[in-house]
C-alpha cells in the first residue's frame, strides 16, 4: 500500500483567504479541489506539499449560473457530475456535459471538479509511478531528471494532455477566470496551453482558477465529444475528440471546429476542419464526404506518442475514425461516441 | 470450499480446481475470434489494437494494395 506523505490541510472560507495562504507559503502550498489527480500524485511523491488548500469551503467556487447575455458560468468547483447533468449545459453546450460525463467512472465524477480537470497534470506511464520505480529507472525530465524515456535524446517532455473537458472546452471557445496576487484576469482557454509535457499551462502556482465561462450558443449549435478507451470504469483518454458545428436555419454549416487530446503534450486543433465543412448540408454523402476529408486531416496530424497505455499505432489508426464518428454524432444531434 | 477428496498425482493428494475450467474457455475465446474475422490471436489480452494490426498483417498478405477506409 502506497502511503500519503504527511502534509497540513488549510480550508480557507473565502477567496482572499486562500490567495493569503498561497502567497504565505509559496512553493511549499498547493491547491486541493476534489483531489482525485493531486492525491494519487502526492503518493507518487510528484508533488509533495507541506500545506495543501482546500477550495472546498468558498461557496462562489461552486455551480452552474447565468454570466449575463447568454453567457454560462461554472464554477470551477462544480463536480464533473454536475457539469454533466446540468440541463444548460447540455443544451447550450453537449459536447462539454458528453466529455464531463466520461471522464473517469462515477465516484471520481462526483468527487472530481470541472476546476481540477482543466488544471489535470500531463500523464506518462514514466512518470505518473511511485518514487521508487522512478528512482530505480532513472528520473525523467518531467521530474528530477535530464533525459526523456519516451523520445531518445528529447530535450522536451511530451507527457499527454489527457484533461477531457480540455478539447471541449475549447471548440465551445470558453473562457477561464483567475485570480491572482494581481487581482483576476480572464483568459480565452485556447490561451492556456504550452506545447511542454513538464508545465503544459500558463498559470502560476499562486493563482487560482474562479470559473469557465460559456460563450451564448443558437438553436444552430451542435456539438459532441468521442473518447476511445480500453475500459469504461476507470480509463484516461487514449485519445479524446471534441466537435462543434453550426448550422444555419436550413440545415447548413456555417462554422465548424474538431480538437484532439490525449495525443501530444497540449490538445491540438485540426486545422482546416471549418474550411473543409463549410456551405456543407450536415446531412447525407455530401456531409459524409466532408466528415470524412477532416477525418483525413486529422489523421495526417495525429502522431501520438506511446507514453499513455493502448498501442500508438492503434490510437492513431482510430484518429479519424473517432473524427468522422464524432462529426456526425453532432450533425445528428447525438453522442457521446464511444466504443466501451 | 473443501471438497474431499484424493488425486494421486497431485501434493499431499490435493486436486486443483481453478486452472482446468481456463483450459478450455480461452482457446474457444480465440477461436471465437478466428471464427469471425480469420485471424489467430495466441496472446492475451485480445485487445481491440491486436485485432487491427493482426487484420492489417492478413490483408497485406491477401491483396498487396488494400488501404484502410475511413
Ligand atoms: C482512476 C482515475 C481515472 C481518471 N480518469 C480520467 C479521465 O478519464 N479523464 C480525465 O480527464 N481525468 C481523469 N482522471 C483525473 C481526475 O479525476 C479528473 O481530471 C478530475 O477532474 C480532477 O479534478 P479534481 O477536482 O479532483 O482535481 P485535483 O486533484 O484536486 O486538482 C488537480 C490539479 O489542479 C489544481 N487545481 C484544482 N482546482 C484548482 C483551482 N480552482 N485553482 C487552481 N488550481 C486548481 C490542483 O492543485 C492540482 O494540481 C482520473 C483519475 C483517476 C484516479
Ligand atoms: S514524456 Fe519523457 S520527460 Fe515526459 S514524463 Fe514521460 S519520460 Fe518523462
Amino acid at each position: 500500500m502506497l502511503r500519503l506523505p504527511k502534509f497540513e490541510v488549510r480550508t480557507p472560507e473565502s477567496l482572499d483567504a486562500a490567495l493569503a495562504l498561497l502567497a504565505e507559503f509559496g512553493p511549499d502550498a498547493r491547491v486541493i479541489a476534489g483531489g482525485t489527480d493531486l492525491v494519487p500524485n502526492m503518493k507518487h511523491e510528484l508533488v509533495t506539499p507541506r500545506i495543501v488548500v482546500s477550495l472546498a469551503r468558498i461557496p462562489e467556487l461552486r455551480g452552474v449560473g447565468d454570466a449575463g447575455a447568454g453567457w454560462l458560468r461554472l464554477g470551477a468547483m462544480t463536480s464533473l457530475a454536475d457539469v454533466a447533468a446540468d440541463a444548460r449545459v447540455r443544451a447550450q453546450a453537449p459536447a462539454l456535459a458528453q466529455a464531463a460525463g466520461l471522464v473517469a467512472g462515477p465516484q471520481l465524477r462526483t468527487m472530481g471538479t470541472l476546476g481540477g480537470n482543466v488544471l489535470l497534470d500531463t500523464r506518462c506511464q514514466w512518470y505518473n509511478q511511485t518514487y521508487f520505480w522512478r528512482e530505480a529507472l532513472g528520473f525523467c525530465l518531467k521530474k528530477d531528471g535530464t533525459l526523456c524515456h519516451v523520445v531518445e535524446g528529447g530535450s522536451k517532455c511530451v507527457a499527454a494532455a489527457s484533461n477531457d473537458t480540455a478539447p471541449a472546452l475549447m471548440t465551445l471557445r470558453a473562457e477561464l477566470v483567475f485570480v491572482g496576487p494581481q487581482g483576476r484576469r480572464v483568459t480565452p482557454i485556447d490561451d492556456l496551453w504550452l506545447a511542454d509535457g513538464a508545465a503544459n499551462k500558463k498559470c502560476a502556482s499562486d493563482e487560482l482558477l474562479v470559473e469557465v465561462r460559456l460563450p451564448p450558443t443558437g438553436p444552430g449549435h451542435r456539438g459532441a465529444y468521442g473518447k476511445l478507451r480500453e475500459r469504461a470504469s476507470i480509463d484516461f483518454p487514449l485519445l479524446g475528440v471534441a466537435t462543434r458545428i453550426e448550422l444555419d436555419a436550413r440545415g447548413t454549416i456555417t462554422d465548424a471546429d474538431v480538437v484532439l487530446t490525449a495525443l501530444q503534450a497540449r490538445p491540438v486543433r485540426v486545422k482546416r476542419a471549418a474550411e473543409l465543412l463549410l456551405g456543407v448540408r450536415a446531412e447525407g454523402d455530401a456531409f459524409l464526404a466532408a466528415a470524412r476529408a477532416v477525418a483525413d486531416q486529422a489523421h495526417r496530424q495525429a502522431h501520438p506518442m506511446p507514453n499513455i497505455p493502448g498501442d500508438a499505432e492503434w490510437r492513431r489508426a482510430m484518429v479519424p475514425v473517432y473524427v468522422r464518428r464524432t462529426l456526425e454524432a453532432a450533425a445528428r444531434g447525438a453522442g457521446p461516441v464511444h466504443a466501451v | 470450499m473443501i471438497v474431499e477428496s484424493l488425486d494421486p498425482e497431485g501434493p499431499y493428494g490435493a486436486k486443483e480446481a481453478g486452472e482446468g475450467p481456463l483450459h478450455p474457455s480461452l482457446p474457444a475465446l480465440s477461436n471465437a475470434v478466428f471464427d469471425a474475422v480469420g485471424i489467430r490471436l495466441r496472446e492475451l489480452p485480445f485487445t481491440p489494437a491486436k485485432v487491427l494490426k493482426a487484420l492489417a498483417e492478413k490483408n497485406a498478405r491477401s491483396t498487396p494494395l488494400a488501404g484502410g477506409r475511413v
